[in-house]
């Protein structure tokens, strides 16, 4: 695909979101002032050799630093998988398109790496978007989730189940658990909703799995599902990405209320204390149930 | 490590704990830059206590991951440079 390439920047050590970048940065603006008081003083060898000593000081220490790094909180993590996001903020599309093919791939390499079907590992990865999109609107950043846009984003991002309870959440205005008349028919309107049945008839093909009829879908079979999702996660085409991002310069974005815990009766949390995603009340899987 | 360092070292101000970490860094140093701390070193032992204090003070820019810090110890090199 041909999309602008993101201006390769040097980010200052404030703005760098890892041990990594910041020894990076760090070491780069002090081969940057080497060269200044070479241009300046000349390289003689007393210069040369204070040059290399401080510089393997550097290197020693931004290796034992990141030796020493502990791992990451919930919160770090939180806040990387929003820093991850907040290019968003400038509303930039290459960027927004990026990090939606970038998890397709990172859901495809782990599926290939931890044993093909591993539905946990679909379940993970699904949270973990769904997290990434509430922070990324918690944060005011405007994912479009009722514009056209949002059909490629949440088609890419949700599972049937997940994207239903997405654009209900959106829809309930008044927050109060339930969508209204004039809601649902709002709900009804919403671009996504043709992408949101189709992928309902994919929870039919599921049920069409269980062949012994007894109601229950073996392991096997439900891994089966899962990939079948996984392998939707595919790279836009060009003429598809094309499409997509003038529908996104297009779309008129749905204010949605950042989505907060409320001990008041009829909200609903969608993430545990842990940022894990929680089942919604409320919300069917019937197609027909909207 | 170089006998003449080991030496500038062991005769420096830094306590006996700073002593043996300095070592065990410089234990991890490749011939050239062996080579540039003993020439420092030798002609001017003064150095090897900046040196560890100017790898401390590194150290602790990324542990803390203190951005800000590193802009200090940059302009303190470029003093010492320039002097």
């Amino acid at each position: 695909m041909n999309f602008e390439t993101p201006k390769q920047t040097i980010p200052s050590p404030e703005s760098a979101e890892n041990q990594s970048e910041l020894a990076e940065v760090a070491i780069y603006k002090e081969q940057k002032m080497f060269q200044g008081v070479f241009e300046k003083l000349g390289k003689s060898k007393k210069l040369r050799n204070l040059a290399i000593a401080l510089s393997f000081a550097s290197l020693m220490a931004s290796a034992q630093g990141c030796e020493s790094k502990k791992p990451m909180t919930q919160t770090e993590q939180q806040q990387k998988d929003y820093d991850r996001w907040s290019p968003m903020k400038k509303n930039n599309f290459n960027y927004a398109l990026q990090a939606i093919q970038g998890l397709g791939n990172q859901m495809k390499k782990e599926i290939k790496e931890k044993g093909g079907t591993n539905r946990t590992i679909a379940r993970d990865i699904v949270g973990m978007r769904i997290n990434q999109l509430a922070l990324a609107q918690k944060q005011g950043i405007d994912i479009r989730s009722g514009g056209k846009g949002s059909v490629g984003i949440a088609d890419r991002f949700m599972t049937s189940k997940d994207m239903k309870t997405y654009l209900t959440i959106a829809t309930d205005k008044n927050k109060d658990g339930s969508l209204s008349q004039k809601e649902k028919e709002k709900f009804e309107k919403n671009p996504a909703i043709p992408i949101l049945r189709q992928k309902m008839q994919v929870i039919d093909t599921f049920g069409s799995l269980d062949k012994d009829n007894d109601g229950k879908i073996s392991q096997r079979e439900e891994a089966n599902y899962l990939q079948k999702i996984a392998k939707g996660l595919r790279p836009l085409s060009e003429e598809e990405a094309e499409e997509m991002k003038k529908e996104w310069n297009k779309a008129e974005p749905l204010k949605a209320e950042p989505f907060k815990k409320s001990s008041r009766k009829g909200n609903r949390k969608i993430f545990d204390e842990h940022g894990k995603p929680l089942p919604v009340q409320g919300v069917s899987s019937n197609p027909n149930d909207f | 490590m170089t006998e003449q360092i080991k030496k500038v070292i062991a005769e420096s101000s830094l306590t006996q704990e700073e002593k043996d970490e300095f070592n065990k860094i410089i234990a991890k140093a490749n011939t050239a830059q062996l080579q540039a701390l003993e020439s420092l070193f030798s002609e001017n032992p003064e150095f090897a206590p900046t040196f560890y204090k100017n790898y401390k003070d590194k150290l602790a820019t990324f542990t803390e991951k203190d951005g800000t810090q590193w802009d200090k110890i940059i302009d303190e090199e470029k003093g010492l440079m320039s002097s």
